[in-house]
C-alpha cells in the first residue's frame, strides 16, 4: 500500500480516460489492483511500480476491448471525465470537444498521450508499456499532440465513433 | 485561448478528478485478495502433489507393464521354462536394475493378463446409478479431454443380455474443417453397433467456441436414429432414447475447462422404477422432433461489371466501396480483413484521412446522428452487414434510426429485415476475396437504380407480396430473394421484436387454425441451429413467445414458426 498510494490517483484518472463509463472504469481500477496483488512478488525493483500497474491496467483495458467491454458513448464518457470538477458550461464544452478530439487520435497515440500527460509516467515507462523503441513513443506524443491541435483547428467536423 | 492552451487545460483538469475510489477501498478490495490467495495457493499446492503422484504412478506403471517384442517374450518365456537352473536361478535372483531383466511375477502378470480385464480398468460402477432400478446395470464411462486437443475416443458398453442391441461402439471426434474464425465447434457423434452397422451419425456445432462465453454451454439439436431412436442435445446434455422403452442411453456433456464425457447405461428390462421414470419424464418437455431443412437464402449474385456498376472498385489490392457522400469507404483486403477508412473532411477529398480498420469479427462502425447534418440524399449505396453466406456476422456498420428510415427507398417502408444481400463470390476480383461475402445493403433509390433492372423488378415484387396485407390479390412470385415470401403456413401479423436483438426477443403471430408447432433459429444456409420454443399445441389466436438468445452468435438468421401445416419464416438479425 506504500508503495500504491502515490499512484492512486494517477492510476484512477488513467482508467477514467480510457473506460467508457464510470462502473467500467471502476472495473478496470479493481481488475488492475487484484491483478497487480497477484503478480506483486514479480516486480523487479519498487521504483517501477508505477510502470507496473500501469502496464497491467493497460493490458486489461486491451483485452476486455477485445472482448467489447468498456465502450461506452460519447455522453457517457463525457460524464466520466469530467462529471466531479464543476466546471461552468463554457469551459465544460470547451474541454469536451478536447475529449472528443482525443477519441479520434490513433489508439496508440492517445494511449501514450494520456499515459505522459494523465498518468505521469516517464517516457521509458511508456516504451515498457507500448513497445517500441524511446524515440518511437516520444514521437507518438509529438505526433498526438499535433494531431489534436490540427482537429481543433481545422473546421467543424462530424462525430463519429469507431468501436474498436 | 489557443489550441495548445486548451489541450493542456484538458489533461491538467483530468488530472484533477478525485479517485474512482477511496484508498480505504482499495485497502478492502486487496485485504480480500490475500485471502483468496491463500486459498488459491492451497489449491495449487494440492494440485501440484496430484501431479506429481499421477507421474510417479505412470512411471511406475509403464516399467512394470511396458509390452515387450513377441520375440523376447518367447525368449523369456522359453528362459522361465527350459533353460537350466542356472539361468533361471539368475533371472529369479538377479537384481533387476543390473540385469536389465524383469522380474519373474511381473512377467507372468503381464503377459497372462487378458486384453479385455485392461480396458475394463477404465470402467467403474455408477454410483449414481440407483435412480435406475436394482436390476440395472449401470455403468459409467468417464473421459477428459481439452477441447483444442480433442482426439478420437471411443466407448464400449456391453450389455450382454440384450439381444437387439448387444454392444454399442461410440465415437466422439472432432472435424478437421474446425473454423475457430466462425466461433463454430463442431462435433461429430457416431454410433455404431460392433458388427459396424452405424446407428446414427451427426454434426453437432458447438457456438461460440469463444472461451468467454464458457460455461455453461448450451446448444439444442435432435436427430433420428435410422432405427427411429431419438438422439438429443440440451442444455449441455446429450440424450439418447432407444425406441426400446426399456434401454436408455444417457450422455452428459459438460464444457469446463475440459471436455467431460460422462455415458450413463441403463438396461431396465421390462420394469422401470420410479426414478427412471422421473428422470426421464423430466424431459419430456425438451424437443425431440426430426430435423428440419429450409430452402437456403437466395442472394444476389452480380458479375464483377455488375459490382462495379453498383460502387465496387479495386484500389490496392483490396476492393472498396465508398457511401455516405464518399464520407466513409469500406475495403476488403487480400487477408480477408474489413475495413473502413472515413474522411472526416469530405471537401478535402484524400486529404487528413483517419484510416481505421475493423475487424472482421464481431465489429462495428457506429456512425452518430450528427454525421447526417451536412444532408444527404438518396444517392446511396450503404452496406450495413457484411457476413459470410451463413449469415454469421463479421461486420456491422449501425446508422441510428431516424435516419436509417430516412435512407429508405420510399417503396421499401418496413424495418430493417429488408436488407438486401448482395453475394461477391469468391475470387470476383482477381484473388479476392478469398471466400464469399455477402454484403447486406440499405434498400435505397440509389441501389435499385444500380441494380440489373431484372433484378430490382423481382425484388419489387417478392416484397409487394410479403407485406400486402391480403395475398390473395396478388399472384405469388418467384420468391427468390426474401425468404419470408416462401411461407406456407396460415399466420398474420408474424412479428420479432426487437429486431436486431441482443439477449431476448418476442416472436408474436396470430393463428387462424390450431397447429402443432415450434419456434426455431436457422441460419441462412437452412440449417436448423436453436429450438427456441419447443413444440407445442398452438391454439388458433394470438401468441406470444419470449425467447432467449443470450447465447447465440451475432449474425443474420431465420425465426422460423415449423408446424405440421406449414412453415413461417422472418429474418431476424442479432448483433450486441
Amino acid at each position: 500500500m506504500q508503495l500504491y498510494g502515490p499512484v492512486h490517483t494517477r492510476l484512477s484518472n488513467y482508467c477514467r480516460s480510457v473506460a467508457g463509463n464510470r462502473s467500467d472504469a471502476e472495473d478496470l481500477l479493481h481488475d488492475t489492483l487484484l491483478a497487480a496483488y497477484e503478480q506483486f512478488e514479480k516486480i523487479e525493483s519498487p521504483d517501477r511500480f508505477a510502470g507496473y500497474v500501469f502496464a497491467i491496467a493497460s493490458n486489461l483495458f486491451k483485452k476486455h476491448l477485445r472482448r467489447k467491454k468498456f465502450t461506452g458513448n460519447y455522453k457517457e464518457k463525457e460524464a466520466l471525465l469530467l462529471e466531479d470538477l464543476g466546471l461552468d458550461p463554457e469551459l465544460y464544452t470547451e474541454l469536451a470537444v478536447v475529449m472528443h478530439k482525443m477519441e479520434q487520435l490513433p489508439a496508440l497515440q492517445r494511449e501514450a498521450l494520456i499515459l505522459f500527460h494523465i498518468g505521469d509516467l516517464p517516457l521509458e515507462e511508456i516504451r515498457n508499456i507500448q513497445g517500441g523503441s524511446l524515440s518511437a513513443v516520444k514521437q507518438r506524443i509529438k505526433r498526438g499532440r499535433e494531431r489534436l491541435m490540427q482537429l481543433l483547428t481545422g473546421p467543424q467536423r462530424k462525430v463519429v465513433t469507431l468501436i474498436f | 485561448m489557443d489550441e495548445k492552451q486548451k489541450i493542456d487545460n484538458y489533461f491538467e483538469r483530468v488530472r484533477q478528478n478525485p479517485p474512482l475510489m477511496d484508498i480505504e477501498k482499495v485497502h478492502q478490495i486487496i485485504t480480500e485478495a490475500k485471502v483468496e490467495v491463500k486459498v488459491e495457493k492451497g489449491r495449487r499446492n494440492f494440485l501440484r502433489f496430484t501431479i506429481m503422484t499421477t507421474i510417479f504412478a505412470i512411471i511406475i506403471s509403464t516399467f512394470l507393464f511396458w509390452p515387450k517384442a513377441p520375440e523376447e517374450i518367447s525368449n523369456s518365456k522359453s528362459q522361465r521354462t527350459n533353460s537350466n537352473p542356472e539361468i533361471s536361478g539368475q533371472i529369479l535372483n538377479s537384481n533387476p536394475e543390473i540385469s536389465g531383466q524383469i522380474p519373474k511375477a511381473i512377467l507372468q502378470t503381464a503377459d497372462s493378463l487378458p486384453l479385455s480385464e485392461q480396458k475394463e480398468t477404465t470402467i467403474k460402477e455408477d454410483e449414481n446409478a440407483t435412480f435406475f432400478n436394482d436390476e440395472v446395470k449401470g455403468e459409467i464411462i468417464e473421459t477428459k479431454r481439452t477441447i483444442n486437443q480433442f482426439v478420437p475416443v471411443g466407448f464400449v458398453l456391453s450389455n450382454e443380455s440384450h439381444k437387439n442391441l448387444s454392444k454399442f461402439e461410440i465415437d466422439l471426434f472432432d472435424t478437421p474443417d474446425f473454423d475457430i474464425l466462425r466461433n463454430d465447434y463442431s462435433l461429430w457423434l457416431s454410433i455404431k453397433s460392433l458388427d459396424n452397422k452405424e446407428l446414427a451419425l451427426g454434426e453437432y456445432i458447438f457456438s461460440p467456441l469463444n472461451p468467454d462465453k464458457r460455461p455453461p454451454m448450451s446448444f439444442s439439436g435432435a436427430y433420428i436414429y435410422p432405427e427411429d431412436s431419438i438422439l438429443k442435445i440440451t442444455d449441455g446434455k446429450l440424450w439418447i432414447d432407444s425406441i426400446f422403452s426399456e434401454l436408455c442411453i444417457s450422455y452428459e456433456l459438460t464444457f469446463e475447462d475440459d471436455v467431460t464425457i460422462k455415458m450413463m447405461y441403463n438396461s431396465s428390462i421390462g420394469s422401470k422404477n420410479e426414478n427412471s421414470l422421473e428422470r426421464i419424464s423430466n424431459n419430456e418437455q425438451e424437443p425431440m422432433y426430426p430435423e428440419q431443412i429450409l430452402d437456403s437464402t437466395i442472394f444476389i449474385e452480380l458479375t464483377r461489371e455488375e459490382l462495379e456498376t453498383l460502387g465496387f472498385k479495386i484500389n490496392n489490392d483490396a476492393i472498396e466501396l465508398s457511401f455516405l457522400n464518399n464520407m466513409f469507404t469500406s475495403y476488403l483486403d487480400s487477408t480477408l480483413t474489413f475495413g473502413v477508412i472515413f474522411e472526416d473532411v469530405p471537401s478535402q477529398k484524400g486529404a487528413d484521412t483517419v484510416p481505421s480498420k475493423i475487424n472482421f469479427q464481431a465489429e462495428q462502425l457506429l456512425i452518430s446522428n450528427d454525421t447526417f447534418n451536412l444532408g444527404h440524399s438518396n444517392g446511396e449505396v450503404i452496406p450495413m452487414l457484411v457476413t459470410d453466406e451463413k449469415g454469421g456476422r463479421m461486420v456491422k456498420i449501425s446508422i441510428p434510426e431516424p435516419e436509417l428510415k430516412l435512407l429508405f427507398s420510399k417503396r421499401f417502408e418496413k424495418d430493417i429485415k429488408t436488407l438486401l444481400p448482395v453475394k461477391m463470390k469468391k475470387n470476383t476480383f482477381g484473388n479476392i476475396p478469398q471466400e464469399d461475402i455477402v454484403y447486406w445493403f440499405l434498400p435505397t433509390d440509389e441501389f435499385f437504380n444500380r441494380l440489373p433492372q431484372n433484378i430490382s423488378k423481382e425484388l419489387f415484387g417478392e416484397y409487394e407480396y410479403i407485406t400486402a396485407e391480403d395475398k390473395s390479390t396478388f399472384e405469388k412470385p418467384e420468391c427468390k430473394y426474401f425468404d419470408e415470401c416462401s411461407n406456407t403456413l396460415d399466420v398474420s401479423n408474424f412479428k420479432v421484436f426487437p429486431n436486431p436483438a441482443s439477449t431476448k426477443a418476442t416472436v408474436s403471430f396470430t393463428l387462424n387454425e390450431d397447429i402443432v408447432g415450434r419456434i426455431s433459429l436457422v441460419d441462412l444456409a437452412g440449417r436448423e441451429r436453436q429450438v427456441l420454443h419447443p413444440q407445442t399445441g398452438l391454439a388458433k389466436g394470438s401468441h406470444s413467445v419470449d425467447v432467449d438468445i443470450s447465447n447465440t452468435p451475432e449474425g443474420i438468421y431465420l425465426i422460423a414458426l415449423y408446424s405440421d401445416k406449414g412453415v413461417q419464416v422472418q429474418r431476424f438479425i442479432v448483433a450486441r
